[in-house]
């Protein structure tokens, strides 16, 4: 069954990532690395690839950027959207477009597949065995396909218990039985699937894997099976979470997948010790806000996005690991706007129409004979499938600005260095050596929420004095988080030594990089 | 004294009759003699546990769980007798140690208790039973690292808590580059103080204790300041051991109620991120028979359960009537140790390996913090500072501290170092060694018999109208921990006790649970597939499972019950 279905998708012009990938990387072998970060819990490679211009300062004191996808199984258009992005920036880059600065300036890492199990299965989560319904046999009874068109959809039948109806306006659709309207339901309705073990229960194991798209350690939801049996548990997030330790400078973040952060309205949420935040701290709220404006506007998108934030890879990035992140679901199946709502359209009858005109997604019911519930019927919407239905008509203009976004956020990166450094002889001999810092980017240093994390290095100016003696300050120096578009900072030291003795300023800030300065005695 | 005196008169009673059988005790020959009065480096636990796995070799097994950071072991023994079963098919008590690496003696506990149920048993009744009927995983050390640098180097008794891999405390892009250190090469790391003025300083030495500082206050004038922990400023950052090797914290990394680091501090990059966690974990998570769990630190004497965090709320009834008589008979067995909630009467902690054990799995746990003070000075109450001093003193010769001798510090210039060592304070002096050891295997031995034991009994099968049969029978356990704990029960954690029935040429109709004794057709139907009764909530501790089931047909059956932390038992029956 799967490996039909796998032929089927591949008829709607999705790329397999590792393939591509591995196309990539040997067609510009001096700009894009892959790397293999881990293997999955089915035993596949998972690769990242690395694209770092030759240009410009060594990669580790560039921030660095990640793009995420396919940690969601059968989100594969967020793949999709990752290895285009990628051919662009490689193609742009060796003709000298924006991509110049950018890869050199900046070192892109994108990981196109996180969950190449989910991937290969066609299902949310990894290979991983599960036991959903704890009868200590894993995986025994899942969904079926009872009519042999290789797709697991819908089954109807007639049942006095059933609270559905066939919807007058279009009998392929079902609705709820309304009883305030004096209607009483005929039907139920449920995932085609039969009874494999005997135990009267239908689809009661039908595991997806784990969700490594919800096994993260940010709002870990434990005892959801699904999820896994711990944050981390899985070998993808683990390779992830391994990956960005070795690679701190990393500090933005676009992950796609199921949610969405730049639609819907930016909550926040107070700090408390101990408890792990549900919206992001005040003094980010703008931030976000900006990026949604600046998403919204391009994209064209409406909606709330919808963003969860319970083990997500784009709400652990952000919370744990303070990476500026924005989670992005690229597209979705259509929904009724207020207007069409008003005329009667319903989720399931806009997802119909959608499904008539791309000509998947929808079966026509026919009669099946169940072998457990006797005469029913096959059909109705095809399961998982919410980002395959995109057309292909619009994907190039939609991708193009998706990714306009991408550079937008990178321009707004802090860009913080050593504006001056001077001296000023004092009497005696000594001299007074004054240095400030500037932050000319958009951003500031770190986001609250990157600095409440300490996870990144305290930003410090570092004096070699060359010979020369201090006699006030600091030889290692902290500095502060510098505001956006123009915030300062000022040192003083004194020193004394003879005259030519060179003293060198240097400064570091991680993730955004390093500065030097240097003054003659 | 004469209290308690008194008091133990009465527990003397009934020994004075079994006079010969206590003789006989403290005269007993050991199979593997062995020194409990003193600790273990470890390559010497390891080699015990060596020695004690090749003298019992059909009863202990040693593995290896995995390898830690630096690439040592983490040895394993399993206690079990193969002839009453496999360990995977018994209720199984689980206890480690020393994941704090300076917290050591746990680790020679857990030695001891396998080495005391093997030279007991077949000996003393209770311990055949007990080693006859569950199995023991015995982690020996968590943090084979922390333990091997706490004995290697010098060090202070709280030094070396974490394992070695190299941590940025200080935030300045070097790893673990200014740790304290013994600077007077004495082999001991302990304190620096500088003589100053009379009046310029907050410390003196006590008047009737020379040596001993104290802290000045009011009316009385100082004339030594403390300069911290012996060290040097090694990266000129202007602070002094500001970053010592690791820091990080093992018992902050496991998964339920895990924090991120700057909500909890040293917790790791995730849960299990560490191999030695990650190595305990695959391990507890191989055997979910494990129906008992003791972790062992020190020190303070407590007795410890979680939760660990206020926000967690609390623990179900059921689940805290088990907690409070395990830790009641605790504070029995060991004096000067107390029953606590880790949140409410010690401190927050997040991401607590008893938390995940009993919070994610639903196995009754405990931390012991071993070795209280207070045992040195008989429990005398509210002792100054002086006081205290005198008994370590009169008892230790002066042992417990070194004495202040002069020091050309490089930032400080002219100060002095001394004052109390490693082996202070964290663990017993050595004549006291054996008996921390013994009170904290005979809890652990305490709890694993208190581990569930499932037995079925009162099969019935009466007639029911219509030719068909009733057929009741009673799951009983008699032991303190029900087969599923009701967190267990609650989150549906693991998988629930099963009872099948099992007959060619018979039909179970239904199933349930019985309401009435005396109207047999009032029952709790289980809805689905009743031929396999579940039992969420498992089997009561020192309480019965009653099931019933309708039946068709004649022919004789079996009644299988299957559990996770219980053993699986078998009944058959007929019906005529």
């Amino acid at each position: 069954m799967i490996a039909s279905l796998l032929i089927l998708l591949a008829g709607l012009g999705f790329q397999d990532p590792q393939q591509r990938v591995a196309q990539i990387s040997a067609s510009a072998p001096e700009l894009a690395e892959s790397i293999t970060i881990g293997s999955s819990e089915g035993g596949q490679p998972i690769t990242a690839v690395k694209l770092s211009g030759k240009d410009g300062p060594a990669e580790s004191d560039r921030p660095g950027i990640l793009i995420l996808a396919g940690a969601h199984g059968t989100h594969r258009l967020g793949s999709d959207l990752a290895i285009w992005q990628m051919e662009k920036m490689l193609a742009d880059y060796a003709e000298g477009g924006a991509s110049k600065a950018l890869l050199d300036q900046h070192v892109v890492y994108v990981i196109p597949l996180l969950n190449p199990d989910g991937r290969s299965l066609d299902r949310s989560g990894n290979a991983a065995a599960m036991d959903l319904d704890r009868d200590g046999k894993t995986d025994e009874d899942g969904h079926d396909d009872l009519n042999g068109d290789s797709q697991v959809s819908q089954m109807r039948w007639l049942d006095p218990e059933g609270e559905w109806l066939i919807d007058a306006e279009d009998p392929r659709l079902m609705r709820k039985a309304d009883p305030s309207k004096g209607e009483r339901g005929l039907y139920m309705l449920a995932v085609e699937a039969r009874d494999n073990d005997g135990d009267e229960e239908r689809s009661e194991d039908a595991s997806q894997g784990v969700q490594v798209h919800r096994n993260f350690s940010h709002r870990f939801d434990e005892f959801d099976r699904s999820t896994g049996p711990f944050p981390m548990s899985e070998p993808e997030s683990r390779a992830l979470a391994d990956f960005l330790n070795e690679r701190r400078h990393i500090s933005l973040a676009f992950v796609y997948g199921p949610d969405n952060n730049l639609l819907g309205k930016v909550t926040t949420d107070k700090p408390k010790p101990r408890v792990q935040l549900t919206g992001y701290l005040e003094e980010d709220k703008e931030l976000f806000e900006q990026a949604g404006e600046i998403y919204r506007e391009l994209t064209g998108r409406e909606g709330d996005g919808n963003p969860r934030h319970d083990g997500s890879p784009w709400s652990w990035l952000y919370f744990q690991l303070g990476a500026t992140t924005f989670a992005n679901d690229v597209w979705q199946v259509p929904t009724p706007t207020a207007a069409e709502k008003k005329d009667g359209a319903s989720a399931e009858s806009t997802r119909l129409a959608h499904c008539d005109s791309a000509g998947a997604g929808f079966v026509a019911w026919t009669e099946v004979d169940h072998p457990d519930l006797g005469k029913v019927e096959v059909g109705g919407f095809v399961q998982g499938q919410d980002w395959t239905l995109m057309p292909a008509e619009g994907r190039e203009e939609l991708f193009d600005k998706q990714h306009q976004f991408f550079s937008a956020m990178i321009e707004r990166l802090p860009k913080v260095q050593i504006a001056s450094f001077t001296k000023k002889v004092l009497p005696g001999g000594a001299f007074e050596l004054e240095a400030a810092i500037e932050n000319s980017g958009r951003w500031s240093t770190l986001s609250a929420q990157a600095e409440r994390t300490r996870r990144f290095s305290t930003p410090r100016l570092k004096l070699n004095l060359g010979g020369a003696e201090l006699l006030a300050g600091r030889a290692i120096q902290r500095c502060d988080n510098l505001a956006g578009l123009g915030g300062r900072q000022t040192f003083k030291w004194i020193v004394s030594g003879n005259q030519g003795l060179k003293v060198r300023l240097q400064l570091e800030v991680e993730p955004s990089g390093k500065d030097s300065k240097e003054v003659t005695l | 004294m004469i209290t308690s005196l008194t008091k133990g008169l009465r527990f003397l009673l009934p020994v004075v009759l079994t006079v010969t059988a206590l003789s006989a005790q403290a005269r007993k020959e050991f199979k593997l003699p062995l020194h409990w009065n003193r600790l273990y480096d470890y390559d010497e636990v390891s080699e015990i546990s060596a020695r004690i796995a090749a003298t019992w070799p059909t009863m202990v097994s040693r593995i290896s769980i995995g390898k830690s950071f630096e690439g040592r072991e983490m040895w394993l023994l399993v206690v079990n007798n193969p002839n009453t079963g496999s360990d995977m098919a018994k209720p199984a008590f689980y206890s480690d140690a020393n994941i704090h690496g300076n917290e050591v003696q746990g680790a020679e506990t857990n030695l001891y208790l396998v080495w005391y149920l093997l030279e007991h048993y077949g000996k003393v009744e209770k311990i055949t039973d007990l080693v006859d009927r569950v199995s023991f995983y015995i982690l020996l050390s968590v943090n084979p690292d922390g333990r091997a640098a706490w004995f290697r180097d010098p060090n202070t008794s709280s030094s070396q808590r974490s394992p070695q891999k190299p941590v940025d405390d200080d935030r300045d892009g070097l790893f673990d580059e200014d740790p304290a250190e013994d600077i007077n090469g004495d082999g001991e790391i302990t304190s620096m103080r500088q003589k100053v003025p009379l009046g310029e300083g907050n410390f003196r030495e006590s008047p009737d204790y020379p040596g001993m500082m104290e802290r000045v206050s009011g009316d009385t004038e100082g004339d030594y300041i403390m300069l911290g922990q012996e060290g040097i400023d090694n990266d000129g950052d202007g602070r002094i051991n500001e970053d010592n090797a690791g820091y990080y914290d093992m018992n902050r990394n496991w998964p339920s109620g895990w924090n991120p680091n700057h909500l909890q501090r040293g917790s790791g990059e995730y849960p299990l991120s560490h191999p030695e966690t990650r190595n305990v974990a695959d391990f507890v998570l191989a055997h979910p028979n494990i129906a008992g769990v003791q972790a062992f630190h020190n020190a303070g004497g407590m007795i410890l359960r979680g939760p660990g965090v206020v926000e967690y709320g609390t623990y179900p009834r059921s689940d805290v009537q088990v907690y409070d008589k395990l830790g009641a008979e605790g504070e029995f067995m060991l004096p000067f140790y107390r029953y606590m909630i880790i949140y409410k009467d010690l401190y927050s902690v997040a991401g607590g390996f008893v938390n995940w054990t009993y919070e994610g799995l639903g196995i009754f746990s405990f931390t012991n913090e071993m070795w209280s003070n207070q045992r040195l000075m008989q429990g005398t109450k509210n002792l100054n500072q002086q006081e205290r001093r005198k008994w370590e003193d009169l008892l230790t010769f002066g042992e417990y501290y070194v004495p202040w001798t002069k020091f050309d510090h490089p930032l400080y210039g002219e100060i002095e170092l001394g004052g109390s060592r490693k082996m202070t304070g964290r663990v017993p002096p050595s004549w006291l060694i054996e008996e921390d050891l013994h009170r904290n295997a005979a809890f652990i031995i305490h709890h694993a018999d208190q581990m569930p034991k499932v037995e079925l009994s009162g099969l019935e099968v009466r007639p029911a109208p219509g030719g068909l049969h009733y057929v009741d029978l009673k799951v009983k356990n008699d032991r303190l921990i029900p087969s599923r704990s009701a967190l267990a029960a609650d989150k549906k954690v693991g998988i629930p006790d099963r009872l099948s029935f099992v007959g060619n040429g018979l039909q179970v109709i239904a199933g349930g649970v019985p309401q009435d004794r005396h109207r047999l057709e009032l029952i709790n139907l289980q809805e689905k597939n009743p031929r396999v009764l579940l039992g969420e909530s498992g089997v009561p501790g020192n309480g019965t499972w009653h099931v019933r089931w309708i039946v068709a047909g004649s022919g004789s059956f079996r009644i299988e019950y299957e559990a996770e932390k219980a053993s699986n038992q078998q009944i058959e029956g007929e019906i005529r």
